[in-house]
């Protein structure tokens, strides 16, 4: 149970925030300048705040009533994984892991953390050879080995192309499985809010304006944030496609996918663990999606799933159609394309999606 | 050829600046790194304080330590130790302002990261700020050193112009200068501007070739 009640007032903007949460993985999301970082610094106890009290799990780590009971930076236990990695300079990889490592406190098993991360061929490197990814990975490794009691995330995937993002995402799913620590996840984009969290609150100037369900709050974030939609999903492979065609099963349908190249480029990801029984993450963009009434005969695209609209939300730029094949993905269309095929909810589609259109971003 | 005198002038000044830089070292880098990250209010005038030897005459830094070790240490005025404290005194702000400006220059999230990791402000010290400053540290000592071996106006108030023990290369050469019949000043003030040159060398050496890690960091790295 996180429980936050926090003000802080700069010159030109004031945080002012009430609320607490049970979600294990939290999403803030709001546009630059929504008070999001400021909300994080707060907690961590890196920027001072006016007024206000941070309680996790029982714990008091800021209490402006009770200075006695707040705890200091570096008694809160909160691991803070800053937007751009934040990683020693002066230290490997393995010194940076370490340095906020105790093999006698809560931290989690060294070994298993680098396992998750895949970080044990990064050890030896220094800092300044890794990659944005790589470089992010060992900050989240960092963070974690510390033991923290809550897990601080600063856009995590900004700055990253794309495929990277993909993969540090999937690294990022992997790691808030494995060890399940109370984490704030802070974004921009909503796709990987509703992959990642339970709940989100949506900032802006400072205050919390919504909260719920990511995948119910998304039309509530608005603007641009809906051209850009990712769904983002885990499947299991399908041991039983041909040989030379990369398939993953959604419930009893088969999703095939001409992407392969993370498979070889991430050894955990191989084909041949992934033909056991571990999941994949998937992506399909919510554009890259077309609905069908009736099963379309004679498509090029390799995919035609069936499946049900759940429910429909108008936006400011379009219709978010929400079906369920077996996971449920959000397609973008048009208010036109809703009438003519007059969709409503409990109403059968067929979702058309190309071989191309889907990309696997890790184990 | 160096004289006798000028070989013990020169080491006494090797001896004195030094043992001054030795001592400006701890307090020094400790005030720049202060003055770098600190939002007290008496900043400004600690900084305008210890800063001050810059531009206050060095006769006049002299005449005020004089009053102060007379009340203090009587004892070690007129010593190579007063040569080095003069000398020290002057030097310092070389190595405050140096220091200061490197660790200006370096991210100060660093330090907060190692917070929220658990690090105490010694083990921040130690691990993140005096490696990261390494390089500045090293220019701002070997500035110090080079102003120490020259000083002259604030030693000459405090340790006098004893031959021995407390006339140093620019006492020595002064002393010459004053007397018509000393012998040739020309080798002493050649063998001066190759030590100065050689502290600045040495320390531009040591600033390229050193890891800017520091004297603390573990070598693991290939």
């Amino acid at each position: 149970m996180l429980d936050i009640r926090l003000r802080k007032r700069f010159d030109a903007f004031a945080l002012d925030i009430a609320a607490q949460s049970d979600a294990r993985v939290l999403g803030l999301f709001g546009p630059s300048g929504s008070g999001k970082s400021t909300l994080l610094n707060c907690i961590a106890g890196i920027v001072a705040a006016d007024s206000g009290v941070v309680t996790i799990n029982g714990t008091t780590l800021l209490d402006t009533a009770a200075p006695s009971r707040s705890l200091p930076i570096r008694r809160r236990g909160v691991g803070y994984v800053f937007q751009d990695g934040l990683l020693l300079p002066h230290l490997t990889v393995e010194e940076n892991l370490r340095y906020g490592w105790n093999a006698h406190g809560a931290a989690p098993e060294f070994h298993r953390v680098i396992a998750v991360l895949e970080l044990e061929s990064l050890l030896r490197r220094r800092t300044a050879t890794l990659s944005g990814g790589e470089a992010r990975r060992v900050a989240l490794g960092r963070a974690l080995l510390s033991g923290p009691r809550l897990l601080l995330l600063d856009e995590p995937l900004t700055g990253l192309d794309w495929r990277l993002a993909g993969r540090t995402l999937a690294f990022l799913h992997s790691l808030l499985t494995a060890f399940a620590i109370p984490t704030i996840y802070v974004s921009h984009t909503m796709s990987d809010i509703m992959f990642l969290c339970d709940e989100a609150w949506l900032l802006d100037q400072g205050c919390l304006v919504n909260r719920g369900a990511p995948r119910q709050l998304l039309p509530a974030a608005g603007g641009p944030e809906i051209d850009d939609i990712y769904n983002v999903f885990e499947a299991v492979p399908d041991p039983t496609a041909p040989p030379g065609i990369t398939a993953f099963r959604i419930g009893a349908q088969r999703l095939v996918v001409a992407d392969a190249r993370p498979l070889e480029t991430s050894p955990s990801t191989t084909m041949k663990s992934l033909g056991g029984k571990s999941t994949a993450i998937l992506s399909i963009p919510a554009d890259d999606i077309i609905l069908a009434r009736v099963q379309p005969q004679g498509v090029s695209a390799r995919n035609v799933l069936a499946g049900r609209v759940t429910h429909l939300t108008h936006t400011e730029t379009g219709v978010l159609a929400y079906i369920d094949v077996g996971s449920e993905w959000i397609v973008s269309i048009t208010p036109a394309a809703v009438r003519e095929l007059e969709l409503s909810p409990g109403a059968e589609v067929f979702a058309i999606v190309k071989a191309t259109s889907i990309s696997i971003l890790g184990k | 050829m160096l004289h006798r005198d000028d070989v013990t002038a020169l080491l006494l000044s090797v001896q004195v600046s030094l043992a001054a830089t030795l001592a400006c070292l701890v307090p020094g880098v400790l005030m720049g790194i202060w003055l770098a990250r600190s939002n007290s209010k008496l900043r400004g005038f600690v900084e305008t304080f210890v800063l001050a030897p810059l531009v206050v005459p060095p006769v006049v830094t002299g005449l005020l330590l004089l009053i102060l070790l007379r009340e203090l240490f009587p004892a070690l005025l007129f010593t190579w130790w007063a040569a080095s404290l003069a000398s020290a005194v002057v030097a310092i702000p070389l190595l405050i302002r140096t220091v200061r400006a490197t660790v200006e220059g370096i991210d100060p999230r660093w330090a907060l990261v190692a917070a929220t990791l658990g690090a105490s402000r010694l083990r921040i010290l130690r691990t993140i700020t005096i490696p990261l400053a390494w390089r500045g540290i090293v220019a701002g000592a070997t500035l110090a050193w080079a102003r120490a071996l020259g000083e002259f106006g604030a030693t000459i108030v405090v340790a006098g112009n004893i031959p021995g023990r407390t006339r140093t290369i620019p006492l020595a050469v002064w002393t010459a200068i004053q007397s018509p019949t000393a012998p040739s000043v020309v080798p002493l003030v050649i063998a001066a501007i190759a030590l100065s040159l050689a502290a600045v060398a040495a320390g531009e050496w040591l600033v390229r070739h050193q890891r800017h890690e520091g004297p603390f960091a573990r070598h693991t790295a290939p």
